[in-house]
């Protein structure tokens, strides 16, 4: 009779304790965090590039300068065809801030525009780096880099880059691809081109007609 | 003798007006379904997609005022596709969509019959040859958007529309109306349409004022009330059904805006420019043949309708910043209309019938030629003026490279996938068999192992990973990697 109050009592509380687990399990679910859907769009705006340049993998090769380069452009003055930019101030472009956020890049007016970079002194050039915008995707359009001694641009211009395929900016037509703005900026051969003040131009972008800077290095060497 | 022959006039009579619109019907089909499949899918395309799973799941359809116009083609596919079980857009394939366009393309040339009371039938026959074989009709079937059925719908209402102004018939007015508020919850466009087209055919009805007014009364009635049905998901979200009158100041709004600005003479470069494909022989064929239409119909009060109709909605289109090819078409096709006359008068004024079928067989193959180049081999280059902003075939290589990851992980299907940019449609439509994907319009904290897909604009976020760019429109990239 004992026996048979344990067996009962045993069997009673394994019961108890197999229902209160399956409740338990009946009460957990599996986790399923909700991923966030696609936003709907519009029609997307064709982006219409002469001479793009293909996306490339990775990262950009290794370029080599001679190893008494500095970026020469780091804090030096900036001026501008659009002295009074929309947005932002020209000292950004050389100020060493690459941030692609507002507060780190210019903006400047529609149509062409330039900025121009005093070197301060003639010096002999291996690199310019570019940022024109890289918080979205676009490609800005007749971007040409040139390199005098003259402040004004009218004699000695050497042109480093053009790819303004259809002369738009009216500095001759260039061959140089049109490429996307990514974090990465665009690396410029400047082939040890001499010269004391850079200079660069754009039209406007993919996105809207309005151009923006947000660093330009000026990689060389200081003429002896 | 004579009351034999009023019997069996009508009998013989009545098997060609259908046997010529089924004939049209299946031969501008054929003409359409080549490549509906292998044609990357558009943008537009792949968000009407998903906009339809809304409606296929039972989740209704909902009035978006910004770019996603009305619900007409959804339901349309939904009766399409709801038979065969679809009701997720996992389940469809791009033919399977752009069929039902296809479809609605076809009819719109067989619809050319529907006029005859005011086209004769040598017309109406010329005017199928330029509406099936025109490479700007063809193209836009041959892709799941509004274009080919708010056409069909607005010429079965010009069809209605035309008997009414005649006879003045009540039953006329209401069918007018209806196909009236169908076109317009077709897509928004249909407004201004009809704005031109009602008062171009209205002019010169031998009708009283007293039954002009009541009929367009009556007429405006179900049309409203046909709106107000479609809009509001035949009645369970009557507020979305307002959402259209809100819209008004939105569409007119973006017509005048920057998005999709185009200089005046846009449409005329898309129509009739030479490119590296070669020249747009519809738009010359069209417009030549229209010209030889207003001549030879000028005292024929259809064609001279259609001209009037033609005129003002090119530059109506034009005088608007905003513009897109498949727009064309609502010129095109009162244009193409007016080729028929043009055709006719060419094929009677020619000396013999071989030498009219020797021209006819060369402005056929003249429109076949440009039609397989521009809606099949150059479909999606972007030198071709009715591909705007295509889908990329790259997409196929990052399906394919997708797949193969999917396969070589313990996930399978159920891997996840992260996309991180600011534009990455059309990939919902190429990740659509991918359940476990989320899309993020910049980089989020702690991103997981799986695949990733980021834009260029977010790729300094991942340094550590090797990804390869695909093309998804020209221009614009994505990069994918997996983080393991």
């Amino acid at each position: 009779m004992k026996r048979s109050a344990l067996a009962l009592l045993a069997t009673t509380l394994v019961s108890v304790a197999f229902a209160v687990t399956s409740l338990h399990a009946e009460d957990k679910i599996p986790l399923k965090t909700e991923l966030p859907k696609p936003l709907f769009v519009g029609t997307p705006v064709p982006v219409k590039v002469d001479n793009l340049e293909p996306a490339r993998s990775g990262k950009r090769p290794d370029f080599l300068i001679s190893a008494s380069s500095t970026n020469l452009a780091l804090k030096k003055p900036v001026t501008s065809s659009d002295p009074q930019p929309l947005l932002g101030d020209l000292d950004l472009i050389t100020d060493g801030d690459k941030d692609g956020s507002e507060g780190s890049y210019v903006e400047l007016a529609k149509s062409t525009q330039w900025v121009q970079i005093d070197l301060g002194a003639p010096a002999t050039l291996d690199a310019v780096l570019v940022w024109h915008f890289h918080a979205q995707a676009r490609v800005y359009l007749g971007v040409i880099v040139q390199v005098s001694d003259d402040p004004d641009f009218i004699t000695g211009v050497k042109t480093l880059y053009n790819s303004d395929a259809k002369n738009l900016v009216g500095q001759g037509a260039g061959k140089d691809p049109a490429y996307i703005e990514t974090y990465e900026g665009r690396l410029i051969d400047a082939k040890e081109t001499k010269g004391r003040y850079v200079r660069l131009y754009s039209q406007g972008n993919t996105t809207n007609s309005l151009n923006h800077y947000i660093e330009v290095e000026v990689w060389g060497t200081k003429a002896k | 003798m004579g009351h034999q022959g009023k019997v069996t006039g009508p009998a013989r009579r009545l098997p060609l007006g259908l046997l010529l619109p089924l004939l049209a019907f299946v031969a501008a089909l054929l003409v359409r379904l080549p490549g509906l499949e292998s044609r990357p899918f558009h943008t537009d395309e792949a968000v009407n997609a998903y906009i339809l799973e809304e409606t296929l799941s039972g989740e209704g359809y909902r009035y978006r005022a910004n770019d996603h116009h009305g619900p007409a083609l959804f339901y349309l596919a939904t009766a399409a596709l709801k038979p065969a079980g679809i009701t997720r857009v996992a389940q469809m394939e791009a033919w399977m969509l752009r069929l039902v366009t296809a479809c609605t393309g076809a009819a719109l040339v067989a619809a050319v019959f529907w006029l005859r009371p005011a086209l004769d039938s040598a017309a109406a026959i010329g005017a199928t040859v330029f509406i099936g074989l025109g490479s700007p009709f063809v193209y836009y079937s041959g892709i799941f958007i509004h274009e080919t059925l708010l056409l069909l719908l607005l010429t079965g209402f010009v069809g209605v529309f035309w008997r009414w102004r005649e006879s003045g018939a009540i039953p006329l007015a209401l069918t007018g109306g209806l196909l009236a508020g169908l076109t317009l919850s077709t897509k928004e466009t249909a407004a201004p349409l009809l704005l031109v087209v009602i008062p171009v055919f209205l002019i010169g009805s031998p009708l009283s004022w007293r039954r002009q007014l009541g009929g367009l009364l009556a007429a405006a009635a179900v049309c409203a009330a046909t709106v107000f049905l479609f809009f509001s998901n035949f009645g369970s979200h009557p507020a979305h059904a307002l959402d259209l009158l809100a819209a008004v100041h939105q569409q007119v709004g973006r017509g005048l805006g920057h998005e999709h600005a185009h200089p005046w003479w846009t449409y005329l470069r898309w129509a009739f420019a030479p490119t590296s494909i070669g020249l747009p022989w519809s738009g010359w064929l069209i417009a030549g043949f229209a010209a030889v239409g207003i001549w030879s119909g000028r005292s024929h009060p259809f064609a001279r309708r259609l001209g009037l109709w033609a005129l003002l909605i090119f530059f109506l289109q034009s005088a608007l910043p905003y513009k897109t090819p498949w727009l064309m078409l609502a010129f095109l096709l009162p244009l193409a209309l007016l080729a028929g006359f043009g055709a006719a008068a060419a094929w009677r004024a020619l000396p013999s019938r071989s030498v009219a079928l020797a021209a006819a067989a060369v402005v056929a193959a003249l429109l076949g030629t440009e039609t397989y180049a521009r809606c099949q081999r150059h479909a999606v280059d972007p030198a071709n003026p009715l591909a705007y902003s295509p889908s990329s075939p790259d997409l196929t290589r990052l399906q394919r490279d997708l797949d193969t990851l999917a396969a070589g992980s313990p996930e399978g299907r159920d891997l996840l996938v992260q996309v991180i940019s600011k534009d990455y449609w059309p990939l919902p439509w190429t990740l659509r068999r991918f359940p476990r994907t989320g899309y993020w319009p910049e980089p989020q904290v702690g991103v997981q192992p799986g695949a990733v897909l980021v834009g260029p604009e977010a790729i300094n976020h991942f340094p550590f990973l090797p990804t390869k760019p695909y093309e998804l429109r020209p221009g614009v990239w994505i990069f994918l990697g997996r983080l393991p």
